[in-house]
């Protein structure tokens, strides 16, 4: 058993808020080169809600935003958030579903949330 | 979800700036219980650097030989402490219990503690691959349980799993174990009744209920309090809470969620995937998301019924909105629905042509879709 403070947690979620850039990958990349190769759509300068307590942890969101822009053709699998200036991938999980993204169209992205759980 | 290894580090850092280490006789709720916990003293304890382990990073409170014993006992956790802040940073369990005397200076092995940054990387070995073995709690009859892969290791000393409860079709009422499994999607488990390789992407604990009579909220009462023991007795992350069934088990999904959510104050099951099912149609926590899942060629009363549960799913959760889409699993054109509420797809259901009630137990879950559905969703309250 063990736990952690609420600034601990809060310290990785604020260095994931470093990000600068949200992008829809074709699978899942292992770094941000990697990234960038599979990389089917992007949006620049993403928002992110101030970190809060929830029932596991704490958590921030990406909030919605309108324009995700496709920038090749094929099907998103994996979002990821990049650190530009960095050049690291500072995060990346799976899409609730596959999404087909066509280059040129821009899509909705509904609110992502990003938790830190606590220790069991 | 895999984070760059900065974030694990930026929270070791934070821990690492602690300025006091005590070893307390149990885990404190506060900075005032830690030290009135407290039975060793160590000021300004000393950590290793950060570095790589197989799924991520650690970092370990260096030994040491000087810990200054206030107290006789025996020390059971390690607490990390800001005294500046009266805060305590970090606590865990010591592997093993250390007994200290007054008068005497306390030895402390070395600590490490790990953050998986990449759980996606975590190795599987075959010799660990888990087993369903008999679990029975209180008046329920016996159900088959197995921890999630790797849950003894080390490095996951600190880490808490999903729990997954699967019910299955009322073929099964008092059977044997091959009937039971024969119930439950084929994807999820070996000949040998251990766990699937599917599980190596989703490590979790798993309960397959075997009631011996037709599910109802009586047995969701036993399912409930079976899902209570598991997790008072193993990690489980409350938020993560999922059930899944077929047929009975269908209905079963929603008898067990209204169930837990009336009966028990952090009963909050996360998501469901509700294969058939012809009774309880209704779905009454709004925090739960549900995917309801129909076979075009079952029985019309029961296609009625899921189509029923869903259009009463969408009523309960009012203010959304619907979008369709046409894909295929295994070969078999599908209509899915998707109901968006609270930002997200928190309702999904699916058609499947030319598919039997006996044949969808073994479609659905080809659909990788429905699994990173599932896994995705949390309760937030």
């Amino acid at each position: 058993m063990s736990d952690v403070n609420d600034r601990v947690l809060d310290a990785g979620l604020t260095e994931m808020k470093t990000a600068t850039r949200f992008i829809v990958c074709s699978s899942q990349p292992t770094d941000y080169a990697d990234a960038l190769t599979k990389e089917l759509a992007s949006k620049s300068s993403p928002s992110y809600t101030a970190n809060a307590d929830y029932a596991g942890g704490r958590q921030f969101t990406v909030e919605a935003f309108a324009d995700l822009l496709g920038n090749a053709n094929g099907n998103g699998t994996y979002y990821a958030l990049l650190d530009v200036s960095g050049t690291a991938l500072m995060g990346t999980a799976p899409l609730t579903a596959t999404t087909a993204i066509v280059s040129g169209t821009t899509y909705p992205v509904a609110a992502v949330t990003i938790q830190a759980p606590r220790p069991a | 979800m895999s984070v760059f290894p900065t974030v694990a580090d930026e929270m070791f850092n934070v821990i690492a700036n602690g300025d006091g280490l005590l070893l307390c006789s149990a885990a404190p709720s506060s900075y005032a219980e830690a030290l009135s916990l407290s039975l060793v003293v160590k000021p300004d304890p000393e950590f290793s650097p950060i570095t790589d382990y197989e799924i991520g990073r650690t970092m370990s409170i260096l030994h040491f030989f000087d810990g200054i014993v206030s107290g006789g006992g025996v020390c059971t956790y390690v607490v990390i402490i800001d005294s500046v802040a009266e805060e305590v940073l970090f606590y865990q369990s010591l592997k093993d219990p250390l007994t200290v005397v007054v008068g005497q200076l306390a030895y402390l092995p070395e600590q490490p503690l790990y953050f998986g940054t990449d759980q996606t990387a975590e190795t599987f070995l075959e010799a660990d691959r888990p087993s369903f073995t008999g679990l029975t709690v209180g008046a329920s009859s016996e159900g088959q349980f197995s921890a999630p892969w790797n849950y003894d290791k080390e490095w996951n000393d600190a880490r808490s799993y999903p729990l997954v409860v699967l019910i299955p079709g009322s073929g099964t009422l008092g059977s044997n174990l091959a009937t039971l499994f024969s119930n439950i999607p084929s994807q999820f488990w070996t000949g040998t009744y251990d766990q699937s390789d599917q599980w190596q992407e989703y490590p979790c604990f798993i309960y397959i209920s075997h009631p011996d009579t037709y599910y109802d909220d009586t047995i969701a009462g036993h399912d409930a309090g079976t899902i209570e023991y598991i997790k008072q007795n193993y990690r489980v992350d409350p938020t993560q809470i999922h059930v899944l069934g077929y047929s009975m088990g269908g209905s079963g999904t929603h008898y067990l969620a209204n169930h837990y959510a009336d009966n028990y104050g952090n009963g909050k099951i996360a998501a469901l995937s509700r294969l058939v099912g012809y009774l309880e149609l209704s779905l009454d926590d709004p925090g739960v998301s549900c995917w309801y899942h129909i076979g075009l060629n079952d029985d019309p009363t029961y296609i009625a019924a899921v189509q029923q549960a869903y259009a009463n799913f969408k009523t309960a959760r009012p203010g959304g909105y619907e979008t369709t889409e046409n894909t295929t699993v295994s070969g078999k054109p599908t209509l899915v629905k998707s109901y968006v509420y609270d930002g997200a797809v928190n309702g999904r259901y699916t058609e499947y042509t030319s598919t039997s009630h006996g044949d969808i137990v073994n479609i659905v879950y080809d659909d990788p879709d429905v699994l990173r559905w599932i896994f995705s969703k949390r309760c937030t309250g």
